[in-house]
């Protein structure tokens, strides 16, 4: 059964926030301008301030709620996407998986330029039915108590949501976490997937610890192997811990809003084509926003939890064929993204269509970039409709 | 003048502040639980609900209070930090000074039923021939030392400060004793004074201890290649979940944690349960009532963020030794059974004049709170000879 959905967070919930970010207990920092020992102080002091007395979540919760919202249980967890329908004459289904610690509502710019773009100077022809789900143990798609529920059960659960649509066969498209949730429907469910469209590129079996050789990184891509290699010495510690100790974590930063913010907020700064400055990519209300999804929806240890289900349950390959995932694919990098593999790899391991590296543009690419990702799938679905 | 000034100090928290963590912890906001998993994710919610529970309704802080308040304790300063300390006077003929630093997620508590063992052994149906003055002082960043105002406060900083504070009590030769981060200052201030150390006893090798070793692999034992092999992969699959982020982006995770005493209490306890020697049953080897003291410490001194921060801090002085550098002071080494990734003894000795080696009964990583008698008989029968 699917059954809309609106989204309403009680004023008692969102009291209850504002009073705890107000007596936030700060944790000292000292000489770290250059966020080297994480998160700065003094910025975090500020946008908590503007969370407490100046951001104004039920702005952001009508926008939410201009869409289509829906939940349905799914393999007994509940899954919350939205669905909007697509203006032209043939409008394809697509589904939208986002990552961590992002939520559905960085695909937000997206949308309408996808279901509509007639209406945004672009052809009918390529309008597309979204539907972005929450995934498992993220925003709205809680709570999860069911343990083992990896990206690949995602991309199980993503079909039999899409046969619950009426759509049979369907295009879908991701990054980060969404990005695998993607490439496993390209490779287990070829004959349903009309076409994948990452923006992050990865062998499945990447979390559980399988990265492509070192010697394929070709011309212009040799800083990536580099690059590559810094984020996983300086950067990955948060991902070791949430795929072993996610529950560890969950008390601190489920108890503690100031906590939440500081653990996402280093993330987005971070990860983001921003040049050190966060705002560059997401505006305080942007970044306000996020962390209110996360914390009325109690979902920080749920989400961190998707990292331990990878690692515990690695990923199992449904075929030896030649390519791994036959799905015609094509794949965005960009530049400034944390992790980038190389061409060749990828030619060799998706059914490769389309390459295309964008100079600008980090991590959140929806949110960074959302015109260079619309422009892009458009053009590949349009060779596949 | 008032430089080098000492000054007694006693612990004493506000009551405001007791009823703020009270109130704190009856509003945490738990987070769920998998149906049917315990520790497995991390912390377990029943067992955690159960321990603040306690915390925040049974435990007691003013007796907690009391106890550490029979320990003579005091404050000075140290280039620019406050330091505080234990300072026991030892009840015999000719006490032996000896400075025993604590480690993370303890801090100075991990010592308050070593201390007493070790000054006074007559008490606890020992000889008085072999007490000890003993210092316990805490890091800075930790407990009641001050919080370091810039960065560099680095184990060899700590070392120094150390070393200034036994020669500032007018001890010019003494032992040092040390587990965990403990162990890793006991071996600088060793390195940086044989003279003035007259042994040195550890209940953990550090492990970032890189002794110089041939240019092949053949120079290694099976049980040293092995060793190697085995931190290797650790340090590749990152086991250290919890140090890889104190390592990396400790303030980051210090937000949460100094806001949240259910979150704190959360970290620091899945690690004792982890690395003690206690089969996933913490309080049977430390009771509930200690390790909340240490959580406590934390918590009133807001130091969980200065403490984690060391982790990062340590990565710029490495212990690495030259070809034929070496810790001069004799060595003794309790291997405690419960241990995280002992190294074999000749890698040991390639640093270390080892003296003794025993191979304790029971006990894990916390030795002076899980095994506090059989620790003070060690370091006992292990100064014995170089007492003059």
């Amino acid at each position: 059964m699917i059954e809309p959905f609106k989204i309403a967070i009680g004023d008692d919930v969102i009291g209850d926030l504002r009073a705890r970010l107000r007596a936030t207990r700060f944790a000292e920092d000292i000489d770290n301008d250059g966020w080297d020992y994480g998160t700065n102080g003094a910025y975090l002091r500020d946008l908590v301030r503007y969370w407490a007395k100046e951001y104004d979540w039920r702005v952001h919760e009508r926008a939410m709620n201009a869409f289509s919202h829906f939940r349905t249980m799914i393999d007994d967890v509940p899954i919350h996407f939205i669905q909007e329908r697509g203006r032209g004459p043939k409008p394809m289904p697509l589904i939208m998986s986002h990552g961590w610690p992002w939520t559905f509502w960085d695909l937000q710019k997206v949308i309408r330029k996808l279901t509509d773009p007639a209406a945004f100077g672009g052809d009918a022809a390529d309008a597309f039915d979204v539907i972005i789900p929450s995934l498992p143990g993220f925003g709205f798609s809680t709570p999860l108590s069911l343990p083992g529920i990896n990206f690949s059960r995602t991309a199980d659960m993503w079909v039999t949501l899409m046969r619950r649509l009426g759509y049979e066969t369907f295009a879908a498209q991701g990054g980060d976490f969404g990005a695998f949730v993607t490439a496993q429907l390209g490779h287990k469910y070829p004959e349903r997937t009309v076409g994948i469209h990452v923006h992050l590129a990865g062998p499945l079996g990447m979390i559980s610890g399988n990265m492509p050789d070192a010697s394929m990184f070709g011309p212009g891509e040799e800083k990536w192997a580099a690059g590559n290699a810094a984020f996983l010495d300086q950067e990955s510690a948060y991902s070791r811990l949430q795929a072993t100790k996610p529950q560890t974590l969950a008390y601190g930063l489920n108890d503690s809003p100031a906590g939440l913010c500081a653990w996402i907020l280093e993330k987005r700064r971070r990860w983001s084509d921003c040049g050190g400055d966060v705002e560059r990519r997401f505006s305080r209300d942007d970044l306000c926003t996020t962390m209110t999804l996360y914390w009325v929806t109690q979902s920080i240890g749920t989400s961190a939890r998707f990292y331990a289900e990878a690692k515990r349950h690695p990923w199992r390959a449904s075929h030896n064929r030649k390519l791994v995932v036959e799905a015609p694919t094509a794949v965005l990098l960009f530049e400034n993204d944390i992790v980038k593999l190389p061409h060749q790899w990828a030619a060799q391991y998706y059914n490769l269509q389309r390459w295309n590296v964008s100079p600008t543009g980090g991590h959140f690419v929806p949110m960074e970039e959302p015109d260079i990702l619309v422009e892009d799938i458009r053009a590949f679905f349009r060779t596949l409709r | 003048m008032d430089q080098d000034r000492i000054t007694p100090f006693s612990v004493r928290i506000e009551d405001s502040a007791l009823a703020d963590l009270r109130r704190r912890l009856a509003a945490t906001r738990w987070p769920d639980e998998l149906a049917g998993e315990t520790w497995s994710y991390g912390a377990d919610l029943a067992t955690l609900r159960r321990m603040t529970d306690y915390w925040r309704k049974s435990y007691d802080w003013r007796a907690a209070e009391a106890g550490i308040g029979r320990l003579a304790q005091f404050k000075t300063e140290i280039a620019g930090c406050g330091v505080h300390f234990i300072h026991e006077r030892g009840v015999g003929p000719a006490p032996m000074p000896i400075i025993i630093s604590h480690g993370w997620p303890g801090s100075f508590v991990e010592m308050l039923d070593l201390v007493p063992l070790l000054a006074d052994p007559t008490r606890y149906g020992g000889d008085a021939s072999d007490a000890f003055d003993v210092v316990v002082p805490s890091m800075p960043g930790y407990g009641f030392s001050d919080r370091p105002t810039a960065p560099g406060m680095t184990p060899v900083a700590m070392a120094k400060m150390f070393a200034e504070l036994m020669a500032r009590l007018d001890y010019p030769k003494y032992g040092v004793q040390g587990g965990d981060w403990g162990a890793t200052i006991s071996t600088w201030l060793a390195k940086f004074h044989p003279d003035r150390i007259s042994g040195i006893h550890l209940n953990w090798i550090p492990g970032s201890l890189q002794p110089a070793v041939g240019g092949d692999a053949s120079d290694l034992s099976e049980a040293e290649a092995a060793f190697c092999a085995r931190m290797a992969a650790q340090a590749a699959h990152g086991v250290s979940t919890h140090t890889g982020i104190h390592a990396s982006r400790p303030q980051t995770l210090g937000y949460g944690l100094n806001d949240s005493p259910a979150g704190l209490a959360a970290w620091l306890i899945d690690k004792f349960r982890m690395i003690a020697d206690c089969d996933g049953d913490i309080e049977s080897v430390i009771p509930l009532d200690r390790l909340l003291t240490n959580v406590s410490v934390y918590w009133f001194t807001e130091t969980i963020t200065s403490a984690i921060r060391l982790y990062k801090e340590a990565a710029s002085v490495p212990l690495k030794f030259a070809a034929g550098e070496r810790i001069l002071p004799p060595l003794g080494f309790a291997a405690f059974p419960g241990e995280v990734a002992a190294p074999p003894r000749e890698w040991v000795a390639r640093v270390y004049d080892i003296r003794r080696w025993t191979e304790m009964p029971r006990g894990g990583h916390f030795a002076a709170m899980e095994q506090p008698h059989i620790l003070a008989e060690d370091i006992r029968a292990f100064f014995r000879p170089f007492r003059r």
